[in-house]
């Protein structure tokens, strides 16, 4: 082959490749950039669109669905982000969608993330403008920011004092601290204090018992709480209680009166209590009387035999047995 | 071309130097086109020119494009780590390459070997009268020579980077899975998802100026050389360092335009 064929044809297979790449990598590009797929127009307004410039991508709910076209003041206030739109995309954005501005990634450029909004609502149409959602206001945050400093910085000098205190030789902190005894005492009490706690705990768990067994209606208490007809029972055992002891009140106010009496120095009572002559005359009186009783047995038994007073002895025998018989 | 008169230095001799350079450059462009537009056209000679500048630089352009993508990631990597920015590495070396790395690496690559082949071929020619011969046999110098070469120039040097670009991004892909393992499919998806038109077109567009400038550079510097071999050298020389700065000086110039219009 002729060399310079030869070369010309390496030289158009070089340009050819050449080309073909450049070629191949404007569309890849160009198709990142929606230049080659069919688009539609939809809008949003914006109070700020910091970062944000033609070419910025727009993702719906995180995937990319377009581009920004372009980036307006429309007044003093109001800025206008036109979007192009993949068409074929078109039927997943309803007219209630939400545009807002946010970051791709944490360093990323700024892009337009539009979301679905509530309710149902018409697939978007072309020149639609969405809701927008105002990106969160940097300066606003950071004045935020800048008033909870300060309040770190109040807190922060708070606690330098409390360090400060607790860090002093005569500071409570500082005793509790480095005194032994005292932590020592406070170990015991502590100890104490355990001990007293499961005590404590043990009678809850008692008096839970009991509680337990009354409510269950075991036990006098349970059966007094718990048995009505016992509950009848002593209610009227208390009523005859209570007369009982209005009787003995009358009684005791009886008594009291005569005890009265007897202590005003009238009466045989007085006597006896008071008069020892009496007392000794009425204790003869009783000897002789009680004398006199054995006498008088001896005589009656004496009368049981004589023939003469027998007979009647015996008829009131017979009438004695006849009486117990009917009676049994 | 007109030879300069022998008068006195105007404001010193470096600087009448470095302004007769420029006059120079000035007037050899002007018949560049002049004679360029004019036929008959010398396409067999452009061809052959482009088969030296194209294909015999690919290698060097090629080998160069894929170590500078390589250890850009590599340079890079860490930094960008550092700050948890490591996901942005494909579109960082890519919007790197493409508009900057790749075309000023191959302008300067071919400003070396190029430009410098050029001047001491026009100037070897120049010195041996090789140029005054073709004249008298008819032939237009100017046309065959300088306007070949530059037009050769200004069309492989675009071609050249645009090799360059991709090869330097395989680079990148390279060095991106030295110490991490990405996947091709990703990593190429986020090179072209971070690359807008704003930045293909306006470098791809300087390309054809730094093929001019080296072209011009080259062939002004060897078809004026003087004072022999020794003449031949220093043109080749003067040509590689006037060359590169002249390709800094357009990406400069380009850049600034390009952030002008906006697009930066």
């Amino acid at each position: 082959m002729d060399k310079t064929l030869k070369k010309n044809i390496l030289l158009g297979f070089f340009v050819l490749v050449g080309m073909t790449l450049f070629i191949a990598g404007i569309f890849l590009v160009g198709s990142k950039n929606e230049m080659f797929s069919k688009t539609f127009p939809i809008s949003a307004k914006f109070t700020n669109a910091t970062g944000l410039k033609p070419g910025s991508n727009i993702r719906y709910n995180g995937v990319k669905v377009g581009i920004v076209k372009s980036v307006n003041l429309i007044n003093d206030t109001l800025v206008q982000v036109d979007m192009q739109i993949e068409e074929s995309k078109r039927h997943f954005i309803l007219s209630t969608a939400i545009a807002a501005i946010a970051s791709d990634g944490l360093m990323g450029d700024k892009i337009v993330n539009i979301s679905a909004g509530k309710g149902a609502g018409a697939e978007v149409r072309n020149g639609d403008l969405l809701q927008a959602n105002n990106p969160l206001n940097t300066d606003k945050v950071l004045l935020t920011l800048s008033q909870s400093n300060e309040n770190i910085r109040v807190i922060t000098e708070n606690l330098k004092t409390l360090t400060a205190d607790i860090n002093s030789n005569n500071g409570p902190v500082q005793l509790l601290y480095k005194d032994g005894a005292m932590a020592q005492n406070l170990k015991r009490s502590f100890g104490n204090l355990d001990a007293i706690t499961n005590k404590v705990l043990n009678v809850s768990s008692s008096l839970q018992n009991i509680t337990s067994q009354i409510q269950h209606g075991n036990g006098a208490l349970g059966e007094i709480i718990n048995d009505s007809s016992l509950s009848k029972n002593l209610s009227y055992t208390m009523g005859k209680l209570k007369e009982t002891s209005d009787a003995l009140n009358t009684a005791s106010g009886q008594l009291s009166k005569t005890i009265g009496h007897a202590n005003s120095g009238k009466g045989a009572l007085n006597m006896l209590l008071t008069d020892t002559t009496f007392s000794a005359t009425v204790q003869q009186s009783m000897i002789n009387i009680k004398s006199a009783s054995k006498g008088l047995d001896e005589d009656m038994e004496a009368l049981k035999h004589n023939f003469l007073t027998k007979g009647y002895f015996r008829k009131q025998a017979k009438k004695e047995r006849k009486a117990l018989k009917d009676k049994e | 071309m007109a030879s300069i008169p022998k008068i006195k230095t105007v404001f010193s001799k470096s600087l009448d130097d470095f302004f007769y350079g420029i006059a120079e450059l000035a007037q050899f462009s002007v018949n560049v086109f002049r004679e360029g537009i004019r036929p008959p056209y010398e396409f067999k000679e452009v061809l052959n020119q482009c088969y030296e500048i194209g294909i015999k630089s690919f290698v060097l352009v090629g080998v160069t494009a894929f170590i500078l993508g390589l250890v850009l990631v590599m340079q890079s990597r860490p930094t960008m780590i550092e700050f948890g920015a490591g996901s942005y590495l494909p579109a960082m070396s890519s919007i790197s390459i493409v508009r900057e790395i790749g075309p000023l690496v191959t302008a300067l690559i071919c400003a070396g070997k190029i430009g410098s082949g050029i001047s001491a071929e026009l100037g070897s020619m120049k010195v041996t009268e090789q140029i005054d011969a073709m004249e008298v046999s008819g032939t237009n110098p100017f046309k065959y020579l300088v306007a070949t070469r530059i037009l050769a120039t200004t069309l492989m040097i675009p071609v050249l980077t645009v090799y360059a670009d991709f090869i330097s991004l395989i680079g990148a892909f390279t060095g991106s899975n030295i110490k991490d393992d990405v996947n091709v499919h990703f990593y190429f998806n986020r090179v072209f998802e971070a690359l807008h038109y704003t930045d293909v077109i306006p470098s791809f567009t300087k390309t054809f100026f730094f093929g001019f400038t080296i072209g011009l550079v080259g062939c002004t510097k060897g078809y004026n050389s003087k004072k022999g071999t020794e003449g031949v050298g220093k043109a080749a020389n003067i040509s590689v360092v006037v060359s590169m700065v002249g390709v800094i000086i357009i990406d400069m110039v380009v850049t600034q335009i390009t952030s002008m219009l906006g697009y930066l």
